[in-house]
């Protein structure tokens, strides 16, 4: 199913209205951290874009899966999407944690931290799966990216729980969440509204993504298709 | 004693600038990406009109 123009704009409203609730509230209602100061705000939209990424992978892991299983191109089209929607929303993750790390650690990256490595390699399997669609061999790009694709998502838990595979002394990544951080109420309304307009934006991404994408085959090739992309 | 918060807001502008780049140069893309195919779409409009 191609989603239709109509839907795009409550999920435009929707995405939009929850970023600008949590930004409102992330800027002017959210007290400074003592420790960091104005830097620790970054948390709410590093974290947030860090689950809408994860989300985004697992619909490449379910969408490859049911496309080796069926060869459905709709299941092609919208792993694809959701593979490159997700790397974008990494790369954002991967830079402003760079940034948070340099202001707070003193350091823009640091090999001997698990999360961090783990995390850049998720970044590099999906920035293969980015050039892989875009410049692959067409008749077999959809099957080698889409085993590309669930390797990658199945890495997610890797860097989920790579925190654990160290000492918390012995590095430098925080387990906020996990330690019972964010003492403050806003703190906690802030961090939910951040994640979710971070996870709204990144559907519309996907939903605009995958209309394109659903198009673009269209025209590729041609008449064959053409009936089932009428509205 | 009061603890002294360190000046980190040059690391914050320069986080939320860098977001905004990624998100503008992800959506230009995805503009790019739809002028083409209405562009091929127009063609082939006129291309079945000529047949």
């Amino acid at each position: 199913m191609i989603p239709p123009q109509a839907f795009f704009t409550p999920l435009f409203v929707l995405a939009f209205g929850a970023l600008f609730v949590a930004n409102y509230f992330v800027f002017l209602l959210v007290p400074n951290e003592r420790v960091m100061g104005a830097v620790q705000r970054i948390f709410y939209f590093h974290v947030g874009a860090a689950f809408a990424c994860y989300a985004a992978f697992a619909v490449v892991l379910v969408a490859s899966l049911f496309y080796l299983a069926k060869r459905s191109w709709r299941a092609d089209v919208l792993s694809e999407s959701a593979g490159e929607v997700g790397f974008t929303i990494c790369t954002i993750v991967l830079v402003t944690g760079m940034i948070w790390g340099r202001s707070a650690w003193n350091t823009w990256f640091r090999w001997e931290e698990p999360r961090l490595v783990t995390f850049l390699v998720l970044w590099l399997i999906f920035l293969s799966f980015t050039i892989l669609r875009n410049f692959g061999d067409p008749q077999k790009t959809s099957v080698h990216s889409s085993i590309l694709g669930i390797l990658g998502a199945c890495s997610v838990p890797l860097v989920s729980l790579s925190i654990n595979l160290l000492n918390a002394r012995d590095q430098l990544h925080p387990k906020v969440i996990e330690h019972g951080g964010l003492k403050h109420p806003y703190y906690w309304v802030a961090f939910a509204i951040a994640t979710g307009g971070m996870i709204l934006f990144t559907a519309l991404l996907m939903a605009i993504r995958y209309r394109i994408g659903c198009c673009e085959r269209s025209q590729e090739f041609g008449e064959k298709f053409r009936g089932e992309y009428s509205e | 004693m009061p603890v002294e918060t360190p000046d980190t807001f040059p690391a914050l502008f320069w986080a939320y600038t860098s977001v905004w780049c990624i998100i503008c140069v992800y959506v230009w893309t995805l503009g790019c990406r739809l002028k083409k195919l209405e562009k091929n779409q127009m063609h082939t409009k006129r291309d079945q009109n000529n047949a």
